[in-house]
């Protein structure tokens, strides 16, 4: 999917790319996507030793690697971030065959003062999520809590564009009807 | 629709990137600081090693001094006997050596889960939190081609009384 060459050329940076500008690169991404790399591995692996893991594990790859792709960086990160965490999985296979799956959300909302009701809304939409296909719930983190673009999102994922914006749009399709009814409400 | 639903998922509260995370992938940068990167993989594993070599070194620092003690009783054998450990040596070990000494290496997963309210007597709700636990244990002996596995998995369901308003 990426063209691969040797030193890093970067989208909007006119400057030559040393060595030292990709490392600064790679940790203003990773400073930027922490939480998004991080959501993204954990939807992956449903385990968060695992994500932080996988996190770790790409990050040591892509500060080692002497060969980067062409232009923008941020979907190379989330690629290489995404194959760690199905690393971890293949690592992890024993272990995860007697936990259960791990959410990407908090189990509670975060207001202690919530209601019960906010409970029970906060539940479903995790329920939901949780429900979605591996590939479905990767297009959903990727879009709303990496904050990619489709085009990223098809870069990160190898994917056409049409596929992936076309599962994305899928998801939110099987989230809306399994929470049908409870986003009429507003609280605010 | 579907602005809706992405508001709503932007709105939940999301498992937060752990601080530790930040420590690990930072120390791993080119330029930081010799031995500040924590080799990968062996993170976990190195931790478990740190634990179990500080815990023996403080077992021999006891035995030493419960041996010098002018009256302190003999011990009866060393504390560690017939239980494989970390680096445990034999006659004439000198420094730790993994390649061909008896190795215990013990992994720990846990995670807490939230599985919804639940009504045990059909009128008080209560949040039902799942503890899920798996422990994992590998004993190898490369001088005699030993290498033993376990995977014990445990499970505790937690009931907390969910307030009523």
């Amino acid at each position: 999917m990426h063209k691969m060459t040797r030193g890093a050329r970067l989208e909007g940076d006119s400057a030559r790319t040393t060595g030292r500008h990709v490392q600064e690169t790679l940790e203003r991404i990773y400073l930027d996507h922490r939480q998004g790399l991080y959501t993204l591995a954990l939807a992956i692996t449903r385990n968060p030793a695992a994500a932080e893991d996988a996190v770790q594990d790409a990050f040591a790859r892509l500060w080692g690697a002497d060969a980067r792709p062409e232009g923008h960086l941020v979907p190379y990160v989330f690629a290489a971030v995404r194959n760690a965490a199905l690393d971890q999985m293949r690592r992890r296979a024993r272990a995860a065959q007697y936990l259960a799956s791990a959410s990407i959300y908090n189990g509670l909302p975060e207001d202690p003062a919530a209601s019960i009701l906010d409970a029970e809304q906060h539940r479903l939409v995790r329920d939901a999520v949780d429900a979605l296909p591996d590939a479905e719930r990767e297009a959903v983190v990727l879009r709303v809590y990496g904050g990619l673009t489709f085009d990223e999102m098809a870069r990160t994922l190898g994917e056409p564009l049409p596929t992936v914006a076309s599962r994305y749009r899928r998801a939110l399709g099987k989230l809306g009807h399994a929470i049908q009814g409870i986003t009429e409400p507003s609280h605010e | 629709m579907s602005e809706d639903i992405e508001t709503l998922l932007k709105h939940m509260p999301l498992k937060a990137a752990p601080a530790s995370l930040d420590a690990r992938v930072l120390a791993l940068r080119p330029a930081a600081p010799a031995g500040a990167a924590v080799p990968l993989r062996r993170y976990r594993r190195m931790l478990a090693l740190g634990f179990a070599g500080g815990a023996l070194a403080a077992a021999a620092a006891l035995v030493l001094a419960w041996g010098l003690w002018p009256s302190g009783p003999a011990l009866s054998g060393p504390p560690t006997e017939g239980v494989p450990a970390v680096a445990q040596g034999g006659p004439g070990a000198g420094a730790a050596d993994l390649g061909t000494k008896p190795l215990r290496l013990e992994r720990n997963w846990s995670q807490v889960s939230y599985d919804g309210l639940v009504f045990p007597d059909a009128r008080t709700p209560w949040r039902q939190f799942r503890q899920q636990q798996v422990q994992h244990v590998r004993w190898t002996d490369p001088e005699r081609g030993i290498e033993v596995e376990s995977t014990v998995p445990h499970e505790n369901i937690v009931l907390v009384k969910a307030p009523v308003y």
